[in-house]
């Protein structure tokens, strides 16, 4: 028998059971569970208890949501609350115009499938540019709290505004700079299909994802890490909750931590976007 | 609609899941999230964007369901499939008495320890954000989780195993 390492407890036991474990610890309660048949067993009771939760309750999520719940959303407002158009800000996907595939390879998970069906969507959808855009207080420099990315200091205008009439969210940012173009958009993932945290990078462009948010930049500019960063800087002030340092380890479960980047040329900022597309999110 | 309402508005599956496991009864879950949901809009530009706007909307959510348990007599203690996934079929007959038995187990928990269950394991919420949820201490709602898992577990093995049991192959 393998030899005991710090005593695992009881609270050892549940968050094991609930996934909950950072990696290091899972491995001695796994060892531990080896050599105790009625901790084992009261893991799997607690797990079996999880399943049945989720077959009793989760056709609940199936249902079409009452009209009567459904219709407190939608009635009109007559203004809409700044703060929670920042939200709105938050929801940052840039991408190069047209250029959605890079995002779509080197993910092997659900965070690359709702990637993929965001970047469909974008790919497809009509965008309407300029005047009429609702959230345009939102990103407009000139007239609000809430902030575009401010890229200026990298040599970067913002130039045009779009969005979808899609009622999800899609906001598209042009910027203008010395390198080309530069396109922002601007989306939130489907509910279930989100990952706490996530990112990549890949033909291109930088992606990361932060709950239901998705970000990301591509573009032709050398320093894109840098403008990642930047992007990544600014809007982080109006994400929901706060954002580890990048170039730390990503916290909890089975994902791989800050990994060297290899094929995004910026020193200044590239390193703090680690590459993530070898490791499972 | 803007866009905190439609990222209010994708949030109402899971609180009608999480209102529906506590209420076991779909009329009175989903007035539950009536309630929740007017709050939240009157109360919209409270929503200070600490911690997740899910987590947000299942604290008031909570809350109001505290306020209603308090404002009504007990439910009723029979517990019944009512509530349970109303309009859906069980899947597989015999599991899902299984299920079933879980739910009674859990029925007869003390109200605190199955609301954190429910919270964790069916939700799927982080423990930090569970006990703010909850308004209780981490410390709190980890025994509670612990004592009421294990009640559970004593619970549904204490009880004649049902014939209909799936069969191990």
């Amino acid at each position: 028998m393998s030899e005991r390492r710090p005593p695992i407890c009881e609270f050892d036991l549940l968050a094991y059971a609930d996934d909950r474990l950072e990696p290091g610890r899972r491995v001695e309660v796994d060892d531990y569970l080896a050599t105790d048949p009625a901790a084992a067993a009261r893991v799997a009771a607690f797990r079996r208890q999880t399943e049945a939760l989720h077959r009793l309750y989760d056709p609940v999520l199936e249902e079409p949501v009452p009209e009567r719940l459904s219709s407190l959303l939608e009635r009109p407002r007559r203004r809409v609350f700044v703060p929670l158009l920042r939200l709105a800000a938050v929801i940052v996907l840039t991408i190069g115009a047209g250029s959605a595939g890079w995002w779509l390879r080197g993910q092997g998970d659900g965070s690359r499938l709702a990637a993929e069906a965001f970047l469909d969507r974008a790919g497809r959808a009509a965008v309407h540019p300029g005047a009429g855009f609702p959230h345009a207080r939102v990103v407009d420099l000139s007239d609000g709290p809430v902030e575009a990315p401010d890229l200026r200091s990298h040599g970067y205008r913002l130039a045009t505004i779009s969005r979808t009439d899609d009622k999800a969210p899609l906001i598209r940012l042009d910027y203008e700079g010395s390198h080309g173009a530069i396109s922002l958009f601007m989306g939130v993932l489907p509910r279930e299909r989100t990952a706490p945290k996530a990112f990549g990078q890949g033909g291109g462009g930088l992606w990361w994802v932060d709950g239901p948010y998705v970000y990301a930049l591509a573009g032709a500019d050398p320093n894109l890490g840098a403008l990642a960063e930047a992007v990544r800087r600014q809007t982080v002030l109006s994400a929901t909750e706060p954002f580890p340092p990048l170039a730390t380890t990503v916290d909890a479960g089975n994902r791989t931590g800050s990994v060297k980047p290899d094929s995004v040329p910026d020193p200044g900022g590239v390193e703090l976007l680690p590459d993530l597309s070898t490791g499972q999110l | 609609m803007d866009d905190l309402k439609w990222l209010i508005a994708r949030e109402i599956p899971h609180l009608r899941r999480y209102a529906r496991a506590l209420t076991r009864d779909a009329e009175e879950a989903d007035d539950l999230v009536q309630d929740s949901l007017e709050r939240a809009l009157r109360k919209r530009h409270l929503w200070q964007r600490r911690g997740t706007l899910r987590g947000w909307l299942f604290r008031m959510l909570y809350h109001v369901h505290l306020n209603r348990r308090r404002g009504e007599s007990r439910r009723p203690t029979e517990p019944s499939a009512d509530g349970v996934a109303a309009g859906s079929a069980p899947p597989a007959q015999e599991s899902y008495l299984e299920c079933l038995r879980v739910a009674d187990a859990l029925d007869r928990l003390p109200a605190s320890q199955r609301d954190a269950i429910l919270l964790v394991s069916l939700e799927g919420m982080p423990y930090d954000e569970a006990a703010w949820i909850l308004d209780i201490p981490i410390g709190t709602l980890r025994s509670r989780l612990s004592r009421g898992r294990d009640a559970l577990r004593r619970s549904i093995s204490a009880r004649p195993k049902p014939t209909l049991l799936r069969r191990v192959k």
